[in-house]
């Protein structure tokens, strides 16, 4: 197939979108674009094994899959530099708000994990989590909050680790959860936008907002760090007061008045 | 590949990718689906789930729950809850929620009306009121527990009423109230923040009480020290954060009690000053179970209540006693290595430690849970790891209100409300006035616990003949099921009522169906492990004809007071609840009504009735108005100032418990010898009544997984929740299964003398238990492991022991 | 030539169903399977330029709530700098 080099695909985050949703409604296999790195040719002649020297033979790659990879250091990409410019459309902000939405029942719930976890190895997490990362075609994102020692308290993997039985209660749950908390107010076109999320568990922005964050939530100045020197948190959100303090009509004769 | 096939190549990558992105999703993948964040209405209420009662927040808009946040002024969880918290709004929303009355007519259930159903009720008690029984649950909420137990022991005149928890933490209760004479624990969450030793207690806080879990361990990544000892009878999550890991044999623990308790005596701690000063050495009156081949045929005068206490034990016997529990031997008994024996009370006696024990159902669920949870606070009392900030003994429960209803509002079948024994004429009599009823008209019989309860349900003409099952669903939950729920279904004479709101294994063999409010569709009130009362108002509207459990009382009992039922009438001939629902004018309010039952606070008229009892045990409760605006309190809760209402962190000790007199140091002030000194206690280590032999020759452990919450009924309809964790398996040693040539997946039959279960096995998985045991779950109703288990239980608390039975594995 | 995958948000009334039938009918969209209210729709037109009219003209369309962008392949034009590097 004879692809010219002028296409470019926006939509390869379309297949990382897929081999998402493939994971998470429990694909087990690769995502897409994993292959070995170095192609094996068919050409018979060149497939037979070459012959490895002794003084190399410990060290040494062999076998059919000699080219494949999967160690992570491999497969550590990188993601924009800090000044590269950010595409900004709505369409991509749609999007990046669709894919966050298939990863929690609502706005603020902390995410599945979409891959099989190790139960019971919990600073592995860390690993790829801690800083972030860019493995092979997946981003594992920053951790947004503050580090614990129990990270699948919040956290269930959606990939089940039970073997066997059957898949459960087939009971649909009828919640519909705020998908995202809207856009920012802006006092005047031009001024930054507040931030109209909560901050709790969100204190780390550029989990999702710095460079290895979903296109469409990026800052186009990631090389700023003192977000909320401009971006106001809201103090409902924040748990600094209740919009309505005012108890509901059933509250009663001492607490209602 | 040519341009024309590329294309269509293009095109149907280009729809498979779209059609991906339309499978259902965990939330709504498009914002336009979903309420937008504005005019998101904001409050507080503690979480439905577990003991522990974290504080979250919901977000409800347009009469739905859409969001929530952990609460950050709630002074349990600090703004952090667990997976399960983080989606206890989407509990009310699953698609098979109970709207409608349901009575069951040839087989099945059909809906019938409120009105019908209340004269069914009415007229089925009225019936034969001694043979009716109430079984209820810790997650009632305190106002909905208080109107059942009036409603039985004030309105039937019996006591007849008991709640679930004493399937949970009935065992906790009774080694409090042996131990000080008074239940609940004396220490509190922030306990966690300052020990710098933390035993487990067959325990799994990874799991169970994450949050509480974190809340210690997140401190060792600010850089204090926590030495983390995890006695446990399988690896669990817990485990791995452990510094030491040691499996003991099941019912061995009482023997690592003794042992730590030998190496104190041994070291001098029976001369600490405040051994003599504060503490009694104390032993049981007589052997449990005589007959040494039968282990749990007990004597009855040896388990009668009032030797809860015991008696005196001298100083030489208690040390002679001990002398027998070396480290070795210790060792010996329970699998545990001597050396971390001595390390224990190494570190229990080392004054610049502060050592804290948790437990939860490993010494609850227990045949001698009384004695290990006397045991657990008489090593803490000898060492004097006692009574200062992270140095306790602290027993951790289930339910959300296994404290604040089941225990202190007395919903037990041998308590009134404020905890107050019913063998007591005294307290009965305190409780006919307070609730103006004629003298005697409060049973002195203590009622049927919950396996005596059903045990009488399900025999052909036994004692009890209706049951009313709120907020619990016994037909998963209770042990031995095809003794103690299935056999019901032979048996004609008897009537199942079931108030919940979901069906479940219990409304399959209901006779009458109701649909219960759940949660933040009505008010409520529940009381956490750490004696932490936390109040919320109604949010949204419950489903359907679907309304509160203690609306479904009242109009019962306002039903039968108005066919004439002498029971429902105070001394002054009016209706049992008129005193409590009466205008400021005189009138009633008709709450009884449905309509009407929101004219008035209903938990407020309730809460402010049940007050005054819960200071006879100085368990004191601030008025209603002061939970709505705080966070939560912990009683004893005083007014210091006039309006100014403060809780108690730690009870018994001077200048922190209001009720302590100065100079005094620690005073027990509820002493079971009137003499304001607790006990050490002497309990021998006794094996279980059903240990495994040739024929079953595996231990058979029961309990939960993080994502679930008991018997799953709501987590179950939680997608993020039931993706993770979809069903029931059985966790084998590697070695075992190897022996049955089973892997992972594949199904096994676990069978016991009882019943038998076929599940997939789970080899190397989140649990891991030794070798020649096994462990299941039991929140999956479709895989019920209560068949196997045995229905033998504590001489005191009556608490069943899921946690060990003997059963054989095979390959299915 | 591009080809964009979208997820179509329908209203559930006569809008939604009207909408749904003049996209069926436009020789640019291919209609594919739906789930509740979402559809999956593929463009294909020949330019970029096509591709973003066609996308305008489904986001105005009456009783066509939402259009998310699932994927796109484009042809003709150059993808900003570091657009989608951090997915390569």
């Amino acid at each position: 197939m004879v692809v010219p080099s002028k296409i470019l695909v926006i939509g390869a985050l379309g297949v990382v979108a897929v081999a998402l949703v493939g994971m998470v409604v429990g694909f087990g296999h690769p995502a897409p674009g994993w292959q070995p790195a170095t192609g094996a040719s068919s050409d018979r002649l060149s497939a037979a094994l070459p012959a490895v020297h002794y003084r190399d033979m410990d060290g040494k790659a062999r076998g059919p899959n000699r080219a494949y990879t999967s160690t992570l250091a491999t497969l550590v990409g990188h993601g924009p530099a800090l000044m590269d410019a950010v595409p900004f459309d709505p369409k991509l902000r749609a999007e990046a708000v669709a894919r966050r939405a298939a990863r929690r029942a609502y706005n603020g719930a902390p995410p599945i994990i979409p891959h099989p976890v190790d139960a019971n190895d919990v600073t592995s997490c860390y690993q790829c989590h801690g800083e972030g990362k860019v493995i092979g075609p997946l981003i594992a994102p920053k951790i947004s909050h503050q580090r614990y020692t129990n990270c699948t308290q919040c956290h269930a993997p959606v990939v089940t680790e039970t073997p066997g039985g059957s898949q459960g209660l087939e009971v649909k749950n009828e919640f519909v959860g705020v998908v995202s908390g809207g856009r920012g107010s802006r006092a005047y076109i031009g001024a930054p936008p507040t931030i109209p999320h909560a901050t709790s568990m969100r204190e780390n922005c550029t989990s999702c907002h710095g460079t290895l964050g979903l296109t469409g939530l990026r800052s186009s100045h990631p090389w700023r760090v003192n977000c909320t020197q401009c971006h106001a948190p809201s103090a409902v959100l924040e748990q600094a007061r209740f919009d309505d303090p005012s108890p509901p009509p059933w509250a009663g004769e001492t607490t209602g008045k | 590949m040519n341009d024309l096939d590329r294309r269509a190549f293009l095109k149907t990558s280009a729809m498979a990718a779209a059609a991906a992105m339309i499978l259902p999703q965990l939330g709504s993948a498009v914002e336009g689906d979903a309420p937008a964040a504005d005019g998101i209405r904001w409050d507080k209420a503690p979480c439905r789930f577990c003991g522990t009662g974290c504080g979250v927040l919901l977000g409800a808009k347009d009469g739905k729950i859409v969001a929530m946040q952990a609460d950050k002024e709630a002074s349990v969880n600090k703004g952090l809850c667990c997976v399960k918290g983080y989606h206890v709004g989407l509990i009310l929303y699953g698609q098979d929620r109970l709207t409608v009355p349901q009575k069951r007519v040839d087989g099945k259930l059909v809906p019938i009306s409120w009105e019908e159903a209340i004269a069914i009720i009415r007229d089925r008690i009225s019936a034969s009121p001694a043979k009716f029984a109430m079984y209820g649950s810790g997650q009632w909420t305190i106002p909905e527990g208080y109107v059942a137990n009036k409603f039985v022991k004030g309105g039937l005149g019996h006591n007849h009423i008991d709640p679930n928890a004493r399937l949970c933490m009935a065992s906790a209760a009774a080694g409090f109230n042996a131990t000080y004479g008074v239940d609940e624990p004396a220490g509190c969450y922030d306990d966690l923040d300052h020990c710098t030793v933390l035993i487990d207690w067959g325990n799994n806080p990874a799991e169970m009480h994450p949050v509480l879990f974190s809340r210690v361990m997140d401190r060792r990544l600010k850089g204090d020290k926590v030495l983390y000892i995890d006695l446990t009878t399988r690896r669990t999550r817990s485990s791995e954060q452990a510094d030491h890991v040691a499996f003991f044999k099941p019912n061995s623990d009482l023997a690592i009690a003794n042992g730590i308790a030998h190496l104190l005596v041994k070291a001098g701690f029976l001369d600490k000053p405040w051994v003599d000063k504060f503490f009694r050495l104390r032993q049981r009156v007589a052997e449990y179970a005589p007959d040494p081949t039968k282990r749990d045929v007990y004597d009855a005068e040896a388990i009668h209540p009032k030797n809860l206490n015991g008696k005196d034990i001298t100083r030489e016997e208690y040390v002679k006693n001990l002398e027998f529990y070396t480290p070795e031997k210790v060792e010996e008994i329970s699998g545990v290595p001597a050396s971390l024996i001595r390390l224990m009370a190494e570190k229990m006696a080392d004054p610049n430690e502060r050592v804290l024990s948790w437990w939860c159902m490993g010494p609850n669920q227990h045949t001698r849970g009384t004695a290990m949870n006397s045991l657990l606070h008489s090593i803490h009392h000898l060492s004097g790891q006692w009574g200062k900030p992270g140095a306790s003994a602290f027993s951790l429960t289930g339910q959300p209100s296994a404290c604040g209803t089941a225990r202190e509002v007395g919903t037990f079948s041998h308590l009134l409300p404020g905890h107050l024994p019913v063998l007591n004429p005294h307290y009965r009599e305190v409780t006919e006035d307070l609730w103006h009823l004629p003298k005697g008209r409060i049973s002195d019989k203590i009622g049927f616990h919950t396996v005596k309860m059903w045990e009488e349900f399900c025999t052909e003409g036994g004692a009890i003949d209706t049951i009313w099952v709120q907020v619990t669903n016994p037909g998963q939950t209770l042990p031995h099921q095809n003794k103690l729920f299935l056999a019901k279904k032979d048996r004609k004479d008897k009537f199942l009522i079931v108030s919940d709101v979901y069906p479940t294994a219990t409304t399959a063999l209901a006779d009458l169906v109701l649909p219960s409010a759940m949660y933040v569709e009505k008010n409520g009130m529940y009381g956490n492990a750490e004696r932490k009362q936390q109040q919320w108002f109604k949010m949204v509207e419950p489903p359907g004809q679907a309304r509160p459990d203690a609306w479904q009382v009242l109009a019962v009992a306002k039903a039968m007071f108005d066919a004439g039922f002498p029971g429902m009438k105070d001394k002054d001939g009016e209706w049992i609840f008129a005193k409590t629902l009466k205008k400021s004018d005189g009138s009633l309010i008709p709450a009884w009504d449905f309509a009407h039952y929101y004219d008035v606070n209903v938990d407020e008229r309730m809460f402010e009735e049940y007050r005054p009892f819960t200071k006879i045990k100085h368990k004191d409760l601030a008025p209603y108005a002061v939970y709505a605006k705080a966070h939560g309190l912990r009683w004893p809760v005083v007014e210091k100032t006039p309006g100014n209402w403060e809780e108690t962190l730690w009870r018994f000790v001077e200048g922190k418990d209001p009720y302590v007199k100065p100079g005094t140091g620690l005073q027990f002030y509820h002493s079971n010898t009137k003499d304001d000194k607790a006990f050490i206690w002497w309990h021998p280590y006794e094996a279980a009544p059903e240990e495994p032999d040739a024929e079953y020759p595996f231990w058979l452990c029961t309990g939960r997984v993080l994502e679930h919450w008991h018997s799953g009924t709501m987590t179950m309809r939680v997608p993020p929740l039931q993706r993770s964790m979809p069903h029931a398996y059985i966790e084998i040693h590697p070695d075992d299964a190897a022996a049955m040539n089973v892997r992972s997946g594949d199904k096994v039959i676990v069978e016991s003398r009882r019943g038998a279960l076929t599940l997939p096995a789970w080899i190397k998985g989140r649990g891991q238990p030794p070798k020649g045991s096994c462990f299941v779950p039991f929140f999956d109703e479709r895989l019920q492991i209560n068949l196997v288990t045995k229905d033998y239980h504590d001489p005191f608390s009556k608490q069943p022991d899921f946690k060990k039975c003997a059963v054989r594995l095979r390959k299915a | 030539m591009s080809i964009s995958s979208l997820v179509i948000d329908a209203a559930t009334d006569e809008h939604g169903r009207q909408a749904l039938a003049s996209i069926a009918a436009d020789p640019r969209f291919t209609l594919g399977p739906s789930y509740g209210n979402r559809h999956a729709v593929v463009i294909d037109t020949p330019s970029v330029a096509e591709d973003t009219d066609a996308f305008a003209w489904l986001s105005d369309l009456p009783g066509v709530r939402l259009v998310t962008l699932v994927r796109a392949y484009l042809d003709d034009e150059a993808l900003p700098a570091g657009a989608a590097a951090n997915y390569l």
